[in-house]
């Protein structure tokens, strides 16, 4: 699968319609003005005006009555012309498609895709010349032989001619359609083999946002290009710090499924709940590697992390200069970051010029992020740092600020390095004061999950399916047991349970292994150890509660002794701790979920669509319909289109200009709007044309006088100018195919991204169309011919 | 004819069509009531000519019916729609979209089932480009069959065509035997790791479609090689299409004599002197016994002797010396001489002696038996089992050098010489002993550059991966 198709922004395309419908609604009057006056003289404005008055009156007035008779005519005129025989080509289609079909692949899954593939492509090509002859043909024969004139001799409008007929024709598209689709329903489930039935799914996926951190832990939208011709993926290297970071919203119990598992290695299974992950990653090989990545695949792996510190630093380390500090508050070392920070400061105060104006546009960006991150914490143990980093932002954007006005400009103005180190060494200041708050505050917790083989190409294969049950139970890391312990003793002690008097509680080891989930041997060391500590004095017992001498937070005491080595797990499996999934690692609905890549010098590639979380799967049959309705929709476009057109001109230009419409939103709607926005490469027209008529590169430009060239540029842009606006009219009718690439690939349609848009597509069309043909057949002269 | 009615028109157009009919079965008959061994009177005139210049499709292979329906659908666009799906077929491949592209890839076949490069360059396609793009190695070697089978299918609708059955002899050969994967692609053509092919007994099986006995792959290659020299001798051409015919013909030989060489490199020594035998004596009474032309269409055997010479110069009418020219310049060209010299030195039993040591020695150090034993009753070192057979095995290469002085300087047999010096050095390292200053072979290690050693030493590292530590 290929694509990476985004939700639709309903409100922005509405909004952009009416702009367009606005404008063009007034050019259309003002030049049936224009035309009335230049043809009648004085006269013109009456007639203009009772056209119209006539025109709006008709619209007002339209009769379903005679719309539904008018319907059922083109009805029986369709069949009476033969349009059902579509379904002939149809049928010998399917009946000889195994020919074709059968031996091409042996795989379960490559041969459901041919299959699903063929089906969708012949329904929607075996329709559409049918339906644009259909469409294009009907009234201007009626014209022809003068069949209309005996309906618009009736108390018909117009207008409802215009919505009979494509009513008329929608309906026996729709049935023909129908028809098809569930004859291809059925023959699919009797074309593929038996083995492969339980591939002819729908999975339905909830996709992230992907962006990358780089093997020296920067973040970046993309990562490494292996230099792949298709650039659709990119890659993080083996072992290394790169990971690609998927952060997915709406995460909550709907989004959780049950399933078997075997929790405990033992036959016994249980049922779980959960979420599932599956990826689609590519691998690249730089060495053959062993024996076993050979045999089974690169290995990844995931961890879920909720990390603050990384979302409100990680901006920072851009640039080499800056990087130090990041490093620092990531790894929540707040009193060394805030001596790295006057250090920056001081480097900037005394040699701005050794950072690189990127370096400065970097650290406003992540002071910014910083600022915002902290800021949306509320936290009070945070003070005023939040507050600090946006002064210092701001200081940022001053620098940044001149220090392009300068290059612009070309001018020499004091660029305020002064204010920016001034506010950095406040924001140093902040951090080393409320160092103890900062670490309290922003809590990481990474729960690596066990390391799996990639099966490259096998969509929905078992081993790119990771279940992640609700209940996590992992080894912590240091951090996250040091919080783990200070949680747990802080409660004990508020109920009283650790101490007796002026000693720990003689059964605490037991109580601690039997009320707080902690291992015997390792509950018996944490005894020990808080026992050693009261000996010492770092600890004491007063009035039946356990407190730390000198008042420091039991985390900090905890974080101290864990790093001094006196907590290491006594414990085979380490410091086993138990989390759950949507309350400790989702934060506000949203799920992060970092990959590795485990194996040296190789590299594992992704997009955005190559890591999904899982919902059950549906009926093939609902992914398959969503397609089908958008086939419907693509074949009611064409046929409105062509009404439209037919309204005006004769049969076969009508054709011509469907056709012209179709072929151009099919295949070259995405590169017309490539060239549009700039994202296409190249000249305009003409320059292009004269550049390959001498026989020159776009680098090296044309050889021409400057005179010539301003004239050639001047009118390629005309040209754009008109590019435009034929981009504007011509529908995008590759949204259309949105539906069968995803049914193709097994997923199901996802109605945001996929049926939406084409739905959108259509009624945008349907109604300007529907007035525009109502008003061309309205003012023609019939016997014009 | 105007002044006819409607019903007489329609009376003079059947008499028409029934008389236009005549000519056409006369011309039109087909080819089965020809064939049939039955006087058709004259009938079916196009038949027999395409018969009799080999124009018919039926002569050129298989027809497939869906192939014909496909080019008679599209009405002469054949041209345009295949370029299309050729077009298609790279964007498939670009977007590793691999079903598709092996459907349009039929599609294609469909469409110019006779036109033998697609089929080469679709199948090695398949086998080589799409096969790498694959991670695992079971996915490779599916699409290395896809590969072949597709070329398979080629010979099937061409089997008039030598180069496509040579094609396939060389895929299965050097798929399965020098490419990267060669150690899974050797054990998984014998034992596909599909379970559809597993055995009753439940241990994975060959995949039919390309190994119905589930031979060695080299063996297969050569029943092709084999088959497309056939097809050489019966398609009535001097040559072969595609291929300098000197190379071509070498096929059946050369599979031969790598099937003895790598069964010998894994340790399969039974018949080991028997097949190098066979490979000798093809490589000399029959590959060096073949009429090959050379240029201005001369005749040459690559085995000849002096007479032989003499009669083949009068025989094209040149001078011995333009003929012995001719010889020399073929023999060179396809390295004759060494074939046959290195055939000649691994039939000889001594040769089997010096690999068998060797691979024994080898076996031995990989197994952890190279570690030395202490005799505490008679306080002496015990050298290990893997020492005493490396040196065995250095000392019969010497013997062996001494008989074959020349060949022996090839790289091949240097190499294995200088491996085993390495692995004599290991394990020396691995008792903690330094390296004598003397040794059988030292003269030789010393001479190499250290380019040389050091690609020895990369190919004892990537042997002794999986060595077991006791």
């Amino acid at each position: 699968m290929d694509f990476d198709i985004r939700p639709y922004n309903l409100a922005a395309g509405s909004t952009s319609w009416l702009i367009v419908i606005g404008v063009m609604l007034a050019i259309a009057v003002g030049l049936a003005f224009l035309l009335s006056v230049a043809r009648n003289g004085a006269t013109g404005i009456s007639v203009f005006s009772s056209g119209l008055v006539g025109y709006l009156g008709d619209m007002f007035s339209l009769s379903p009555k005679r719309i539904f008779a008018l319907t059922k005519l083109t009805l029986l005129e369709a069949i009476r012309r033969k349009a059902l025989f579509v379904f002939v080509g149809f049928a010998v289609l399917l009946m000889f498609s195994g020919w074709y079909l059968s031996d091409s692949n042996e795989r379960p899954e490559l041969q459901v895709q041919v299959h699903v593939t063929f089906l969708l492509t012949a329904i929607a090509w075996l329709l559409l010349p049918a339906v644009i002859f259909l469409s294009c043909w009907a009234l201007p024969e009626d014209i022809r032989i003068r069949s209309l004139h005996t309906v618009v001799t009736k108390p018909a409008r117009r207008v409802e001619i215009v919505i009979g007929r494509m009513l008329g024709m929608s309906l026996v598209t729709l049935f023909v359609l129908f028809g098809m689709g569930a004859a291809g329903y059925f023959w699919i489930n009797r074309m593929i083999p038996e083995k492969s039935r339980g591939e002819l799914t729908c999975r339905v996926p909830v996709f992230g946002e992907l962006y990358f951190i780089s093997p020296e832990g920067q973040p970046s939208a993309a990562g490494i290009n292996v230099g792949d011709v298709w650039a659709y993926r990119s890659h993080i290297v083996g072992n290394s710090q790169a990971r690609a970071v998927w952060n997915f919203a709406n995460i909550n119990e709907a989004a959780l499924i049950k399933k078997e598992v075997n929790s405990d290695g033992s036959d016994a299974t249980e049922i779980a709940q959960g979420l599932q992950l599956e990826c689609r990653f590519e691998a690249f090989r730089t060495i053959k590697g062993s024996e076993k990545s050979v045999r089974l695949g690169v290995q990844a792996q995931y961890t879920l992390s909720d990390n603050p510190r990384e979302e409100a630093f990680g901006m920072l380390s851009q640039g080499e200069a800056l990087r130090p500090v990041a490093d620092a508050l990531r790894d929540a070392q707040f009193e060394n970051a805030s001596k790295l920070m006057v250090e920056l400061a001081e480097r900037i105060r005394t040699a701005p010029d050794e950072l690189r104006p990127a370096d400065y546009v970097g650290l406003q960006q992540g002071l910014s992020l910083a600022a915002a991150v902290l800021r949306s914490r509320k936290d009070t143990r945070l003070a005023d740092v939040p507050e600090l980093f946006e002064a210092s932002a701001v200081a940022g954007f001053s620098v940044i600020s001149t220090l392009r006005n300068n290059a612009v400009g070309n001018k020499t103005d004091v660029v305020p390095y002064e204010g920016l180190a001034t506010a950095l060494d406040s924001v140093a200041k902040g951090l080393a004061t409320n160092a103890a708050g900062l670490l309290e505050s922003l809590p990481k917790l990474e729960v690596p999950l066990p390391a799996f083989h990639i099966s490259e190409y096998h969509e929905g294969a078992d081993e790119n399916l990771t279940f992640i049950p609700r209940k996590l139970r992992f080894s912590a890391d240091y951090e996250t047991q040091g919080r783990f312990l200070a949680a747990v003793i802080e409660e004990w002690n508020a109920a009283g349970k650790l101490a007796e008097g002026t000693a720990l509680k003689a059964t605490l080891a037991d109580d601690l292994a039997n009320g707080a989930k902690i291992s015997p041997l390792n509950a018996e060391l944490l005894v020990t150890v808080l026992q050693e500590q009261l000996t010492a004095g770092v600890l004491k017992c007063d009035a039946g509660k356990l407190i730390v001498a000198d008042g420091r937070s039991w985390f900090t005491v905890l974080d101290s002794l864990i790093r001094a080595e006196k907590l290491i797990a006594q414990d085979s499996e380490g410091w086993m701790i138990e989390k759950d999934l949507l309350k400790d690692l989702t934060k506000d609905g949203f799920l992060r979920v970092e990959v590795a890549c485990l194996n040296d010098q190789m590299y594992l590639g992704m997009a955005r669509p190559d890591l999904f979380i899982r919902k059950p799967d549906r009926s093939f049959l609902i992914g398959y319909s969503k397609a089908l309705l958008n086939i419907s929709l693509m074949l009611l476009l064409i046929i409105v289109l062509g009404v439209t057109v037919s309204c005006i001109v004769k049969g076969p230009v009508a054709l011509f200009f469907t056709l012209t419409f179709f072929i151009v939103g099919q295949f070259f709607h995405d590169f017309m709007m490539r060239k549009l926005t700039g994202a296409e490469q190249g000249m305009g027209t003409l320059e292009s044309a004269v550049l390959i008529a001498q026989h020159r590169n776009p680098q090296v430009g044309m050889d021409v006088s400057s005179t010539t060239q301003s004239v050639l540029q001047g009118a390629d842009k005309g040209l754009e100018g008109i590019l435009w606006g034929f981009s504007k009219i011509v529908p995008d009718f590759t949204v259309f195919n949105r539906g069968s690439v995803f049914v193709e690939n097994g997923f199901d349609v996802p109605f945001k991204e996929a049926v939406i848009p084409a739905i959108a597509v259509f009624l945008g069309f349907l109604f300007p169309c529907i007035l525009l043909a109502g008003a061309l057949l309205k003012f023609r002269e019939l016997e014009a011919k | 004819m105007s002044n006819f009615n409607s019903r007489q028109r329609k009376i003079v157009y059947g008499i028409l069509i029934v008389l236009l009919l005549g000519p056409i079965v006369y011309l039109g008959f087909p080819a089965q009531q020809i064939a049939g061994g039955r006087d058709s009177g004259g009938l079916g005139k196009l038949a027999q000519m395409r018969s009799r210049y080999d124009l018919g499709e039926a002569t050129l292979g298989k027809v497939d019916p869906s192939s014909s329906a496909m080019n008679l659908v599209l009405l002469g666009l054949r041209g345009p729609a295949a370029s299309v799906l050729h077009l298609q077929a790279i964007e498939y491949q670009e977007k590793k979209q691999w079903a598709k592209l092996r459907a349009t890839v039929d599609s294609i076949i469909l469409l110019q089932p006779h036109y033998v490069q697609i089929w080469k360059f679709q199948g090695w396609n398949l086998a080589y480009n799409v096969s790498r793009e694959w991670d695992r190695v079971d996915d490779r070697f599916y699409w290395v069959k896809e590969g072949i089978k597709f070329l398979m299918e080629g010979t099937v609708r061409n089997n008039t065509i030598p180069i496509l059955f040579h094609n396939v002899g060389e895929f299965v050969s050097s798929k399965m035997g020098i490419s990267d994967e060669k150690k899974f692609f050797r054990e998984f053509f014998r034992e596909d790791p599909d379970p559809k092919f597993d055995t009753s007994t439940g241990v994975h099986g060959p995949d039919p479609a390309i190994n119905e006995k589930g031979l060695d792959s080299y063996l297969v290659a050569r029943d092709w090689f084999f088959k497309a020299n056939e097809k050489d001798e019966n398609d009535g051409l001097a040559g072969v299409k595609g291929m300098t015919h000197v190379f071509f013909r070498a096929g059946p030989v050369k599979a031969q004599m790598s099937y003895a060489e790598t069964r010998a490199k894994e340790g399969f020594f039974v018949d080991h002197q028997a097949e190098w035998e066979k490979g000798y004596r093809e490589w000399m009474d029959v590959y060096g016994k073949y009429d090959f032309l050379g240029l201005n269409e001369k005749k040459y055997k690559l085995n000849s002797s002096e007479d032989e010479l003499k009669v083949l110069a009068k025989e094209n009418g040149i001078k011995v010396s333009e003929q012995r020219k001719l010889w020399d310049q073929n023999v060179t060209m396809v390295n004759y001489n060494f074939w046959r010299d290195y055939a000649d030195v691994e039939r000889d039993p001594a040769m089997l002696e010096v690999h068998k040591a060797f691979y024994d020695a080898k076996q031995a150090y990989l197994e952890g038996k190279g570690t030395e034993d202490f005799d505490k009753e008679t306080n002496t070192v015990i050298a290990s089992k893997a020492q005493v057979m490396l040196e065995k095995a250095m000392a019969l290469w010497l013997e062996v050098q001494k008989k074959y002085p020349v060949m022996f300087e090839d790289d091949r047999y240097i190499s294995e010489a200088l491996l085993m010096v390495k692995y004599w050095q290991a394990v020396h390292t691995l008792n903690a002993r330094p390296i004598p200053s003397e040794y059988s072979l030292k003269s030789l290690w010393d001479s190499q550059g250290a380019n040389k050693q050091l690609e020895i030493e990369r190919d004892f590292l990537m042997e002794t991966r999986a060595r077991k530590v006791n």
